[in-house]
């Protein structure tokens, strides 16, 4: 579903205009999985990913453009997509409620949850998109292997700043699964 | 649980995905109509919708003052003092927020969603937050609308209608808004009289986003964690 949107989006994007299509198609393929993760972290129900992912995608190519080489090319898309998916999280912050988790992971194959590893994934899921919006870019971006320079870079705060705070964070996680495993 | 747990967690992410075949680019179908209905959903709520907004608050405000100007510059005798005086207070007080207004726009042109996330945020929650600078600025125009009426012959003619009760409104109102454009700002969010009189939805926008401005300056500065 959401991957579905992805590609609908981009291909009507790149029909509509004369940019270098086979370039940013492979942008949008070569990270789809990250605009998949960010998505989830800031949606509230399924029915926001649509509007979230075409608002990421619109503003990748808008602002491929005036792309700049002086920035790695990953900072740049991260930079964007968790802008985009911030502002879109804090307009449309209606609602205190969580999304019950089965809601958000609907695209998920249905498959049974058994092992525990799995119960702890979702609780782990749960326990992020509780955090605080800056606080979740934050740990979304330790998760996928960035570098705390890169993280640095991405946010915009020092590095120091960045590792201390992502070491209060998971000891936060860390904690919430503890105790939600206790349950 | 360590840190490496958490990694391995996460990582599990990808495979599901995977499994899913979510991430199967060849499985998707176009649907052209309703890509073009949420396009045009976004225009409406994007920052361009916002500079349109206030391009044409801009255009109404230079309007306004146009109009001011003109029926100020006909009016120039002593006996229209009072209109003379509030008309060019009320212009003044305008081409402020137009200013204002210009300033909103030029600070919504800077915006790149690919600068870092604080700066972004900071300068979409601060373009919020200034909303409530118009309004303080536009609130000290209220008492020249109290008094741009009256004329020395009308005071000469009924001086107690002036004294008791033209004179006491228009310093009520000059005394409520000094005081509102001093007190209407972010940090006094909390206090019921603002609480009260920014009580309606479409302020809840900007007062969350005066919380989040706080939050993205607590998040800017350095933490020390405690020595083991």
């Amino acid at each position: 579903m959401f991957l579905r949107i992805i590609y609908k989006t981009v291909s009507h994007i790149l029909m509509a205009t004369s940019i270098d299509t086979s370039n940013f198609y492979k942008v949008i393929e070569d990270n789809k999985a990250i605009l998949y993760k960010i998505c989830h972290s800031y949606c509230r129900n399924e029915s926001e990913h649509e509007d979230l992912v075409q608002e990421m995608i619109y503003h990748l190519w808008k602002s491929a453009e005036s792309f700049n080489a002086e920035y790695r090319f990953s900072t740049w898309m991260y930079r964007v997509a968790l802008n985009v998916a911030i502002s879109f999280y804090r307009k449309s912050k209606t609602s205190v409620l969580l999304v019950p988790l089965s809601n958000l992971n609907n695209d998920i194959a249905a498959s049974p949850v058994t092992t525990n590893k799995e119960i702890q994934f979702q609780l782990l899921q749960q326990a992020i998109q509780e955090l605080k919006e800056l606080d979740r870019a934050l740990i979304l971006l330790w998760l996928e292997e960035k570098s705390y320079q890169d993280i640095s870079e991405i946010m915009g705060i020092s590095e120091t700043n960045v590792a201390t705070r992502i070491s209060r964070i998971k000891e936060k996680l860390k904690q919430q699964l503890r105790q939600q495993q206790n349950i | 649980m360590e840190d490496h747990q958490l990694a391995s967690l996460w990582k599990a992410y990808d495979q599901k995905l995977e499994q899913a075949r979510l991430l199967n680019l060849q499985s998707w179908v176009l649907n052209l109509q309703q890509f073009e209905r949420q396009q045009q959903q976004r225009a409406q709520h994007s920052l361009g919708s916002v500079v349109r907004i206030k391009t044409g608050l801009v255009i109404a405000g230079l309007l306004w003052v146009a109009l001011l100007v003109y029926l100020l510059l006909h009016a120039l005798a002593w006996s229209k003092i009072f209109f003379i005086i509030s008309a060019g207070a009320i212009a003044l007080v305008n081409l402020i927020a137009i200013v204002v207004y210009l300033q909103h726009i030029v600070w919504i042109q800077q915006i790149k969603p690919y600068d870092s996330v604080l700066a972004v945020q900071k300068k979409l929650e601060q373009l919020k937050v200034s909303t409530l600078q118009i309004t303080r600025i536009l609130f000290l125009q209220a008492p020249f609308y109290c008094c741009w009426f009256v004329s020395p012959a009308m005071i000469a003619a009924s001086p107690l209608a002036f004294w008791l009760i033209t004179v006491p409104i228009t310093a009520f109102f000059t005394a409520v808004s000094i005081w509102l454009y001093i007190n209407i700002k972010p940090a006094n969010k909390d206090k019921k009289w603002f609480k009260l009189l920014f009580s309606s939805k479409e302020w809840t926008g900007v007062l969350a986003a005066s919380a989040f401005l706080d939050e993205i300056e607590a998040f800017k500065k350095e933490i020390v964690l405690p020595s083991e």
